[in-house]
């Protein structure tokens, strides 16, 4: 039985779930290559899902036992584009599969955007995940009130991490720099803003329901964000996600105030129109998200905050070489999975996960896409008898980058020593220079050097 | 944090959530299913997927159903029933407070 040769361009839940589905059968003849920028695997498992979300992190062992099949290779510190080209790939392997998600926050376009102190929430988030590009965000440091532009799921993430004390945080694999930062800031404050109503707040009901559980903290609903438009109703009632909502936000309203010292403002039907400040920012203007023109400065509500966060959902960054649909930050594909290119189904080309469909859906999602995916794999190529191979046994074997799970491994077992000594399961590695020092026969593994010739 | 299967899947066993599980932590007994509360990540796509709602989220569970929490664990320690239901494969045998339960009457609502 001939074997197929699949690379997959992304170590996240999108790329593994695809390899999942591709070597589930041992006995299919596929060998799976798996390329990621980063040598940790997992992509936003590990550094998206915050680190007080213990129970969604026991995915871990199970992405972790697909990496650990024979026919699943990992190439993890290459990066595809730059290390690697996709032509070089296509003539290498019979399919590749871009599964390297959406990294980029939306930007808003509001006047002073630039400020410091206004970030996208995808910053934040890689931070206090340990990811080893993230800088230091100092503007946590301006003052006691924060604002988070969103009504998802990352909105609330980013509003609970910067409002729990990091005492709470202790037991979590947050990296020691992280809480280290965290102890110095001094928030007091949060806002939450939704450009719509409660109804088309694409939060989910256990993640929302736990914003009124964090220690400290009182939430505030204003009562005439609770009102619902009487045309609602009826798509509300065959929606259970928006019906526990909506439950939730009336229990938050009906919440008497503790006197707690934080507090969480969500405030809804607003629309963000400039940020100002002189050196950094001081103040957001916010509009009732109806307002007319000729409403001016009448309907504008100050809020005096040092720092804003925008989560308003991501798009995904083009890699060279791949086509590109600029405009919706994906990769332009049919609705089975295959990339199209000029206009026209690619052969041997396929798009999994968020830079497929956009930052939608939650982790869980993304095993849907990868039976998607491999479904459209097996009908053009595993099942198909007359299928043109593609790899080329004369093209030597990437094999110097593929000592990525070794390499995985080493890192891991260095971060769960960490933990141990702090009573923790691990302590997340995030720095370059950490992770670079940490190899495995390094100079062994990568002697042979890549040349023209030789690819 | 889990889900727990409460009584309401024993004797229906429709199984629509061992297929939107994404950790397959969703084991088979006899009458009923299991789901190990250490490999459960909280995602509730069971209990979409599910016609009678029978897996709830622990915070949700009714006072009536407490007892849920530990025969779950007894069970899932009993049966080693971990690491993956396709691997492990259907244990077929259920918790003595589960066998002892009268046949279910009827049909689905």
């Amino acid at each position: 039985m001939r074997e197929w040769r699949i690379a997959i361009i992304g170590a996240g839940p999108a790329g593994m779930y695809t390899a999942d589905a591709l070597t589930a059968d041992s006995h299919s003849g596929v060998r799976v290559d798996i390329f990621d920028r980063l040598p940790t695997p997992f992509g936003l498992l590990r550094y998206g899902v915050a680190p007080d979300h213990l129970s969604m992190k026991r995915l871990t062992p199970v992405l972790q036992r697909i990496l650990d099949r024979d026919g699943v290779r990992f190439a993890g510190g290459v990066e595809v584009g730059v290390d690697v080209t996709i032509e070089q790939l296509r003539a290498r392997y019979d399919a590749v599969v871009y599964a390297a998600g959406a990294p980029v926050d939306r930007p808003l376009e509001l006047p002073g955007e630039h400020l410091p102190g206004v970030v996208g929430a995808g910053t934040f988030v890689s931070w206090y995940s340990g990811h080893p590009d993230a800088a230091v965000p100092e503007y946590l440091l301006h003052g006691e009130v924060a604002v988070v532009i969103g009504a998802g799921n990352v909105a609330l993430d980013v509003a609970r991490i910067l409002l729990k004390s990091p005492e709470d945080l202790d037991h979590t694999d947050i990296p020691d720099g992280a809480l280290d930062v965290l102890h110095r800031t001094n928030i007091r404050e949060v806002y939450v803003l939704g450009r719509r109503g409660i109804v088309d707040a694409k939060f989910t009901p256990n993640e929302l329901r736990e914003m009124g559980r964090i220690p400290g903290v009182d939430v505030v609903l204003r009562r005439e964000d609770l009102i619902i438009d009487e045309t609602r109703l009826d798509a509300i009632a065959g929606d259970a996600r928006i019906t526990k909502n909506i439950e939730i936000f009336r229990g938050f309203s009906d919440a008497p105030g503790t006197g707690a010292s934080k507090r969480l403002r969500f405030l809804f039907n607003v629309t963000p129109t400039e940020y100002r400040g002189t050196t950094h920012l001081q103040e957001i203007v916010v509009k009732p998200s109806g307002a007319r023109e000729e409403d001016g400065a009448l309907a504008e509500t100050i809020i005096k905050a040092g720092i804003a966060l925008r989560a308003i959902g991501f798009r995904g960054a083009g890699i060279t070489g791949a086509p590109f649909d600029g405009g919706a930050g994906v990769i332009p594909s049919t609705l089975e999975g295959r990339v199209v290119r000029d206009g026209v189904v690619s052969h041997g080309e396929y798009v999994a996960g968020w830079m497929r469909r956009g930052s939608t859906g939650v982790l869980g999602t993304n095993r849907a896409d990868g039976l998607l995916v491999a479904a459209a794999i097996r009908e053009d190529l595993l099942d198909n008898s007359s299928a043109e191979p593609r790899f080329d046994a004369q093209q030597p074997d990437l094999a110097d980058f593929l000592s990525g799970k070794r390499r995985w491994g080493a890192i891991d077992a260095a971060e769960r020593e960490l933990g141990e000594r702090a009573g923790r399961v691990r302590t997340k590695i995030d720095s370059w220079t950490e992770l670079d020092r940490i190899t495995v026969a390094p100079q062994a593994e990568r002697t042979a050097e890549l040349t023209d010739a030789a690819l | 944090m889990a889900y727990y299967i409460t009584a309401q899947c024993v004797d229906i066993l429709d199984k629509s959530c061992i297929s939107e599980c994404p950790v397959d932590c969703i084991y088979e007994g006899a009458r009923s299913m299991y789901i190990n509360p250490e490999e459960c990540i909280d995602c509730g796509a069971c209990a979409w997927a599910c016609p009678v709602s029978a897996p709830i989220f622990e915070p949700d569970l009714d006072p009536v159903d407490e007892p849920v929490i530990a025969r779950t664990a007894e069970w899932v320690a009993e049966h080693n029933a971990a690491g993956g239901a396709k691997d492990r494969g259907r244990v077929g045998v259920d918790h003595p407070a589960i066998a002892v339960l009268p046949p279910r009457e009827g049909e689905v609502g």
